[in-house]
């Protein structure tokens, strides 16, 4: 890990994590490529029709995975587009004169257009755009079952439009006269296509978003991702590897009808996916190549089921059922699929240089105010936070303290935009902003959580990257940031590792470096002492005020530990019941009766307190 | 009546609770106290059967229930009010109770008790048909109370009964408590208000990091300088 | 034929009603979206195709189907959905989904893949004329049964104390523990009331077909999902509207749409109900849930 070159711009504009992506992919498309070859050389026509179909079953379940498996959000929906790619390719390359008997009714500005496989395959590329953006946008609004309910709806509307549809899609008739051109080598090439973007979607900004977004959506949100954006990407990109599935099906099998693309297809896409590993492009690459051979193996044996006396409406039960108990058993035995989590990662194992810090400090921030106005905040009944305003100016510590339930999160919720106040109004350098999590993080304002909110399924990386993205536009030198932040908390070592396998304490430092990787104005921290052990809380000061000096940020910090607040803090504002009930230095805020009451607070003393505050009325 | 016994508790790597010794007697408030995130309400969980305990031993009238499901542990006759009072707020304060009771086998002694909790807490009786949700935070309180105390529990463990309440209401509540320790109840109390819980409690233990720090007889901790040194940092 | 209609609609609505509260109950206390629900509906008919054909009477015959859902539901939990306790909801949903494909599988080895009569007696199919008009006796008895059903469920919900308890466990399952009612009770108790009411639909499914398939409860309860995420996922009033809202809505589209249209009804239904979750993600009636931090 030796220091980056002099000059401080890194020299790779494509970073380190596409560099790695493509070498995984490339990786992955030579194996397709390997057995392509096998099949054409040493296979029969069966054996290439295998292959042939396992690729184009590979491009579907690829976009599945780039849709479910950043997005946590399982779809039903795919089959459905795998359809529409179908019926749109067969009606734009079917033959002018088959096309007029076989469907006579079919509107003017669909008919005759006779194209070649490639150019109907650009065609229905822009309309699954069209078709992606169009059903995407309803599933925003939705989060995880309900979304998931709402891809079956879809499965269904298009199942039934296309059975309603007969003048263009001959209903639940065969559509046929499809010319019959996707061969092995079509399909194996729009498989690897979808290989490369599969691998490489991850990667990408939408990608990470839409991973943080899964893993942890507050936390996702506090780093200044728009998780709709980046779902909606990938709910795209996943429309349209399924329509172009959709056409390799079309001109593979040559004749179809909308039981095709329902449940059946839909249930094996899952199957294939799950088995392999939804979270990974190498899950499903390895999913769709052990589900086929299974199903392979299962009708051979079928085949020679004189045996058993088997008949024919067993034997097209008999794969799904061996799918639904594989799929059954590895959701037991290894939910993560046989392939787990991780990608191949081949330039980590051979040791290829990682990620380069970026050596430039982070330039010092301006002067800058986080102002709160008469925010109140009130939960059915309870009012959590009661008319506080307050000021905070960069390049200085506050500590917040007071008693369990005094609202001391529900304000730092307020001040990050996480959190709509019931009245009142929070400003980043004199502008008023709506309560947005995410606008916030992006506008200077950067947080931690009380109860950690890494994204334990990204590597520690990873976790930085995703803030720095939101910054800084340069991906090479966001990743150099992101390794420059991580460095500074300690954690470059741990650069590769998920986020799931630090310990404690890291993970606390790590959540500190994801927030500073957003370069924030103000840092708010819910108490960053929580759960660690003496020498570990030093460490923390250190850091901290370390991280003030040099940057001259605002840090606003929540802490039970009052050693650390005295010490490390300038100013402490102490709220009980909602309201600011003392604000000054240390030593004024330590020998403040109505403190003394508050934390250590007989009856006898309240009364005294109140007392004196009459007095001083 | 009540002795946990080298207790640990670990969520992932974390050690909320690192060694907990105590024991309650018969009829006395112990008071549990400490900062936030001293491992108070972990420990109330652990003896509940709520949390996993990673070591250590719960031994409850001379029965070892350590790691029993938490509806075994309550039908042995400990009652825990959790933190935040958790009242169900879908349900009337009728049905709250009447949950709360669902352990009596013939109703006509769930009814019997239930009539008694009405008198101590007459405010829940005026709202009786209420829903819990629409009760604000101190009849809340009530309500968890008396729903714990349906079950005719021998010991309840009260977690941070003064938590986001107002003063006078704080008053109530504990003036409450106070009672039922004179009718004889066994009562574990989680409060991070040191001097409110010293001034209830027979005895106290201190708890800081998960282990016990200082323990004794209430008076004796509430004339302790440590108290005020660990609450404070001065 | 405005009467007919508006029976036909309210009973088709009583049971996606009796379906999707089935599934909401058992989504409410364990966050299980139970795609092997419609093979609960299945097994019903089979149970009361078996229960005929061995010469039981009729109305033994409906009992003897009905508690088999019923325990069928409480079997699928102990044995597929037990081990996965406290797995993610994409997990649970899953493996009820293969459950799901497995029981089709069954089926259509075990019995037959093509549909079995079923011989339902006589006077359910005949009508009786009110007035000037005429309305089946099937449709009026799949009222009838739903009503019933529905205020038998509302007051073991409102009145027992397990009901009681399985309301306050969809808003905090812990805290009923800690008032000593056991997690496995209220768990089975969702699965077996969830399977009552798949065997009550699948009886009022069959008496209007005569037949049953090993797909039989697959499009009911596909539309009983949906019904149940538009009246709010896990809210048990709003899978009951949802159901009748869907129903009904099927129903006079089916009258009132041109020939040429008709066969896009299930689109344009369906179409509907995702505008109706874009205004209300929550669903119509959203559950209670607590929010802990």
């Amino acid at each position: 890990m030796a220091a980056a070159p002099d000059d401080s711009k890194p020299r790779n504009v494509m970073p380190a994590a596409f560099r790695a992506a493509t070498v995984d992919a490339l990786c992955m498309v030579a194996v397709l490529l390997l057995m392509a070859l096998a099949a054409a050389a040493f296979g029969g026509a069966a054996m290439q029709r295998v292959v042939t179909y396992a690729a184009i079953m590979l491009t579907a379940v690829l976009g599945l995975q780039i849709f479910s498996g950043n997005s946590g959000i399982v779809s039903f929906a795919q089959a459905a587009f795998v359809g529409i790619g179908a019926y749109a390719t067969g009606i734009l390359t079917m033959p002018a004169a088959l096309q007029r008997t076989a469907l006579r009714d079919l509107p003017q500005f669909l008919a005759g257009h006779e194209l070649s496989f490639f150019a109907a395959l650009a065609v229905v590329l822009a309309l699954a755009a069209l078709v992606g953006l169009l059903t995407g946008t309803p599933l925003l609004r939705l989060t995880g079952s309900s979304a998931s309910i709402a891809t079956l709806a879809m499965l269904i509307i298009v199942y039934t439009l296309l059975v309603a549809g007969r003048e263009i899609t001959r209903g639940s008739q065969p559509f046929y006269g499809v010319p019959r051109e996707v061969g092995l080598w079509t399909a194996a090439a729009v498989a690897s296509v979808a290989l490369i973007a599969a691998r490489l979607f991850r990667e990408t900004s939408f990608g990470l978003a839409t991973r943080a977004a899964a893993d942890d959506e507050r936390g996702a949100a506090a780093v200044g991702v728009d998780q709709r954006m980046a779902r909606l990407a990938a709910w795209v990109a996943g429309v349209i590897a399924a329509m172009a599935a959709g056409a390799l099906m079309a001109q593979f099998l040559g004749a179809f009808s909308p039981r095709d693309f329902y449940f059946d297809l839909g249930f094996t896409m899952l199957a294939m996916l799950i088995v392999g590993g939804m979270s990974s492009s190498l899950g499903a690459f390895a999913g769709v190549i052990v589900t086929i051979v299974v199903i392979e193996a299962v009708r051979r044996f079928e085949g020679g089921g004189e045996v058993l006396g088997l008949h024919l409406p067993v034997m097209f039960g008999l794969t799904q059922g061996v799918l639904a108990i594989a799929m059954i058993l590895v959701i037991w035995r290894r939910p993560t699929g046989l392939f787990g989590e991780r990608e191949l990662n081949l330039m980590r194992m051979t040791g290829s240089p990682a990620v380069n810090a970026s050596t430039a400090l982070p330039r010092p921030v301006s002067a800058d105010r986080l102002v709160a106005e008469h925010l109140t905040r009130r939960y059915a009944g309870v009012v959590a936070v009661d008319d506080v305003s307050l000021s905070f100016e960069t390049d200085s510590i506050t500590g917040i303290i007071g008693p369990n339930g005094a609202g001391k999160t529900t304000l730092l919720n307020m001040l990050a935009g996480d959190v709509q106040p019931s009245a009142g109004t929070v400003s980043v350098g004199g502008t008023v902003r709506q309560a947005s999590a995410f606008r916030f993080a992006r506008s200077g304002v950067a947080r931690t959580f009380q109860n950690i909110r890494v994204f334990p399924h990204m590597t520690v990386l990873e976790n930085a990257v995703v803030a720095a993205r939101q910054v800084e536009p340069d991906l090479g030198q966001a990743e150099a940031a992101a390794m420059a932040e991580l460095a500074r908390m300690g954690l470059e070592k741990l650069a590769d590792q998920p986020a799931a396998r630090l310990a404690y304490g890291q993970r606390r430092r790590l959540e500190v470096a994801r927030a500073l990787a957003l370069r924030p104005r103000f840092l708010l921290l819910d108490e960053p002492a929580a759960g660690m052990n003496a020498v570990e809380t030093a460490e923390l000061v250190a850091i901290l005020s370390a991280v003030r000096v040099e940057r001259r940020i605002g840090v606003v910090l929540i802490e039970h530990d009052m050693r650390l607040v005295m010490t490390l803090c300038e100013r402490i504002v102490v709220i009980d019941h909602g309201h600011v009930i003392a604000d000054g230095t240390p030593s004024e805020v330590q020998n403040n009766p109505a403190v003394i009451a508050a934390y250590l607070g007989s009856r006898t003393a309240r009364a005294k307190s109140a007392a004196s505050e009459e007095q001083t009325a | 009546m009540l002795s946990v016994e080298g207790l640990k508790i670990r969520y992932g790597e974390v050690e909320a609770v690192r060694r907990v010794d105590l024991t309650v007697e018969s009829g006395e408030i112990l008071a549990l106290v400490g900062a936030n995130g001293a491992g108070k309400s972990s420990t109330l969980g652990a003896i509940a059967g709520l949390v996993r305990v990673a070591a250590g031993k719960v031994v409850f009238e001379g029965v070892d229930i350590t790691g029993l499901a938490p509806e075994v542990v309550a039908r042995k006759g400990v009652a825990l009010v959790p933190e935040g009072r958790r009242i169900f707020a879908s349900l009337t304060v009728a049905d709250n109770l009447r949950l709360g009771g669902a352990v009596h086998q013939p109703a006509a002694e769930a009814r019997l008790r239930e009539e008694e909790m009405l008198e101590l807490f007459p405010i829940l009786r005026r709202y009786y048909r209420a829903k819990g949700g629409n009760l604000s935070g101190g009849e809340q309180q009530m309500l968890a109370i008396a729903r714990a105390l349906m079950g005719k529990p021998r010991m309840i463990l009260l977690d941070e009964p003064s938590l986001g309440l107002a003063p006078q209401l704080i008053d109530t509540v504990f003036d409450l408590i106070a009672e039922l320790r004179r009718k004889g109840m066994t009562i574990l109390l989680v409060e991070q208000n040191v001097a409110l819980a010293l001034e209830i409690a027979d005895r106290a233990v201190v708890l800081a990091n998960g282990e016990v720090v200082l323990s004794g007889t209430a008076k004796e901790l509430a004339s302790s300088d440590l108290v005020r040194q660990a609450y404070l940092g001065a | 034929m405005f009467a007919q209609q508006i029976i036909n609609a309210i009973s088709l609505g009583g049971v996606y009603a009796l379906l999707a509260l089935g599934l909401a109950i058992v989504f409410s206390i364990v966050g299980l979206i139970n795609f092997a629900h419609g093979e609960l509906m299945t097994l019903s008919g089979y149970a009361l195709l078996a229960a005929l054909v061995f010469g039981l009477p009729f109305p033994l015959a409906v009992l003897v189907a009905v508690s088999c859902g019923a325990l069928a539901a409480v079997a699928m939990e102990r044995i597929a959905f037990r081990p996965m306790r406290g797995a993610s909801v994409t997990s649970l949903l899953l493996t009820s989904f293969a459950v799901s494909s497995l029981l089709k599988v069954v089926f259509q080895n075990g019995i037959s893949a093509r549909p079995q009569a079923v011989a339902m007696p006589g006077w359910m199919t005949g009508a009786f004329s009110f007035g000037d008009f005429t309305i089946g006796v099937g449709p009026s008895i799949s009222i009838v049964v739903s009503a019933l059903a529905l205020i038998l469920l509302e007051t073991f919900l409102r009145r027992s104390v397990t009901g009681t308890a399985m309301r306050a466990a969809a808003e905090d399952f812990d805290v009923v523990r800690l008032m000593g009612i056991p997690a496995s009770r209220i768990i089975a108790t969702a699965f077996l009331l969830s399977g009552l009411l798949a065997g009550l639909a699948a009886m009022l499914w069959v008496a209007q077909r005569a037949s049953v398939d090993p797909l039989m409860g697959f499009t009911p309860v596909l539309k009983a999902f949906i019904a149940a995420v538009v009246g709010g996922l896990g809210s048990l009033p709003g899978a009951v509207a949802g159901g009748f809202l869907l129903g009904i809505i099927e129903v006079l589209l089916q009258a009132t749409l041109p020939a040429a249209i008709a066969p896009y009804r299930d689109a344009i239904v369906l179409s509907g109900v995702i505008a109706v979750l874009l205004l209300r993600p929550q669903g119509l009636i959203p559950a209670v849930r607590v929010q802990r931090s």
